[in-house]
């Protein structure tokens, strides 16, 4: 049974938001209308072999009614750079979409939603979700500085509250997000908490919802080739070590906090 | 809907379609069963299975290289029993033939493990997996050794009735004698190549990118290699030869087909398009067709087979 979709989607708009961040719109039939939040799509960004494969992207958000995703992407390699260079009207391949994303099975209650740099790029589309199903949702977001922020008021409809910090004090706290958080938590008084971001950050957030005692889901980013669980490529490792190792692209990107065993 | 043959044999197993995709790039079929319509392949062959389920490598597994990629997953699978139990009879059920990759540890565990697989009538032929690069006991280390070639093929067909496929190292000095030496012993066809040893290096840690330091590199990249390894052996092999490296288009696996592999197989192509296996039957089918073949056996080695009969032409 076909359940993951090969689609050409033509881009419909192609914003940058900073030097490095852009967001990009596409058309599609089937992945927009069957996505989650916290899924991602793997996008082939070039005909030539360099890179091979294709660029894992979350899904930023979904317009159902307009049939369009958007992926909030920033440029880190020779694929994104390549993908950052295509116009409007182009074709682009999709395969999605992928992964376990993020329980929503959620309502009438608190969610802090903290993301970090990009990691802001899988919330947009939770955060919706979360309202739509009379959840108040809490946004903190940490970045580098002022510009790295430029996508935020993106969440202004749908989140109560934004909290910001930037690690050159431009906007908002300054320092890491995680430094502010036990107050940010004091004050909301979350009942779920959804983080997406680098490693320590992860790490770091785990160890403060397990204190708050407050479920945690986390989304995880590691290197992937295939995307759908048969490459074994992505690993992410269980807490409980006698399991096999999780896979980022199925088990994941999105797990429970208390599912994995997190590095620096 | 094919007019042209597609079909070829192995032992006493006849395959519908040349097209099958490798052993570790498409887990038991069931993941790709959600994208494409897999039954049209000649047949998958499975991740790579061992005696006892193996939990892999830890650290970076994979890495992109010009044209390529670095693995070194480390033979992670359930292991034969959990195989059995928990994806044959889903993977049987996709329409097409299952071929079950082995790797052992020691030349007993192959023996174990063919004999294991002996009652599964859902498993059509055994490849066997003596070229691993990534895990330290067993693997390649059989793969690289002639005298061990020819008791893994061996001990393989002692237990088993199912054709028995000899999967070769690229690592050897000669890939020619060891596909000689599967033959010698037993094997009923060999399939070439596995992955190339490679490595990267990351120079901010200034540490190998992957965990296990080593890796094997496929993709387009090794492709050159991996065809002139085909059109080396299947002038030599009198058993059935099946070709991979790199084949990422209609034209690479015609290339294959020519060089006198008999059938062929897709690897890394299926991470980036999944499709690919689907249109390159199509593209073999339109060449046989534009061409004049009415069978894709009958490309098989045309291009030494007609330089041999160049060379006949001039003698008389």
């Amino acid at each position: 049974m076909i359940i993951l979709y090969l689609e050409n989607c033509k881009v419909t708009a192609h914003q940058q938001v900073n030097e490095t961040d852009y967001i990009i719109t596409l058309q599609t039939d089937q992945i927009a209308r069957v996505s989650e939040a916290g899924q991602f799509v793997q996008v082939k960004v070039t005909e030539g072999f360099e890179p091979i494969l294709r660029r894992p992207l979350s899904i930023h958000t979904v317009d159902r009614e307009k049939k369009e995703i958007k992926l909030y992407y920033q440029i880190l390699g020779k694929g994104t750079e390549i993908l950052s260079k295509v116009r409007e009207e182009e074709i682009i391949n999709l395969l999605g979409p992928l992964g376990t994303g993020f329980d929503t099975a959620l309502e009438n209650s608190k969610a802090l939603l903290i993301g970090g740099g990009l990691g802001q790029a899988p919330l947009l589309y939770l955060a919706e979700e979360l309202e739509r199903k009379k959840n108040t949702v809490f946004l903190a977001l940490g970045t580098r500085d002022e510009v790295s922020l430029r996508n935020v008021v993106c969440f202004d409809d749908v989140c109560q509250e934004v909290s910001l910090a930037t690690e050159d004090g431009s906007v908002g706290f300054k320092g890491y997000i995680t430094d502010n958080l036990p107050e940010i938590i004091e004050t909301f008084k979350p009942e779920r908490i959804y983080a997406c971001g680098p490693s320590p950050m992860m790490k770091k957030i785990k160890e403060i919802a397990k204190t708050y005692q407050i479920p945690c889901q986390l989304s995880l980013e590691t290197r992937m080739a295939c995307g759908i669980g048969v490459c074994l490529g992505c690993t992410v490792k269980p807490s409980d070590q006698s399991k096999p190792y999780l896979k980022a692209c199925v088990d994941g990107p999105v797990f429970w906090a208390e599912e994995v065993l997190l590095d620096e | 809907m094919n007019k042209v043959d597609h079909s070829f044999t192995i032992g006493n197993v006849k395959f519908n379609n040349t097209v099958l995709t490798a052993s570790g790039t498409y887990g038991f079929g069931l993941e790709f069963a959600k994208i494409i319509d897999v039954s049209r392949l000649g047949g998958i062959a499975t991740k790579g299975l061992s005696l006892e389920p193996k939990k892999g490598n830890p650290g970076e597994r994979i890495y992109e290289t010009p044209a390529g990629m670095l693995n070194s997953i480390g033979l992670e699978n359930p292991g034969v029993d959990s195989f059995k139990k928990d994806y044959l009879p889903e993977a049987a059920k996709l329409g097409t033939k299952i071929i079950a990759n082995i790797s052992g540890s020691s030349l007993e565990e192959y023996g174990l493990m063919a004999e294991s697989l002996e009652s599964e009538k859902d498993v059509a032929a055994l490849e066997v997996n003596i070229s691993c690069p990534n895990v330290k006991a067993g693997g390649m280390a059989f793969g690289t050794d002639l005298k061990m070639v020819e008791k893994v093929t061996e001990i393989v067909k002692k237990n088993t009735t199912k054709p028995v496929i000899i999967k070769l190292s690229p690592n050897v000095t000669n890939i020619v004698d060891f596909a000689q030496a599967a033959q010698y012993s037993g094997a009923d066809a060999v399939s070439l190549i596995n992955t190339l040893m490679g490595m990267a290096i990351d120079i901010n840690k200034r540490k190998p990118v992957l965990g296990n330091v080593m890796g094997g590199l496929s993709g387009p990249a090794v492709k050159p290699v991996a065809l002139r390894m085909v059109y080396q052996v299947s002038q030599k092999a009198k058993i059935p030869v099946i070709g991979m490296g790199g084949i990422s288009n209609p034209r690479d696996a015609i290339e294959f087909l020519l060089a006198g592999a008999n059938a062929i197989m897709l690897g890394t192509i299926n991470f980036r398009e999944p499709q690919m296996p689907l249109d390159i039957i199509e593209g073999i089918e339109k060449y046989c067709l534009d061409n004049g073949f009415n069978s894709v056996q009958d490309l098989v080695g045309l291009a030494w087979k007609e330089e041999k009969h160049v060379k006949t032409n001039r003698c008389t």
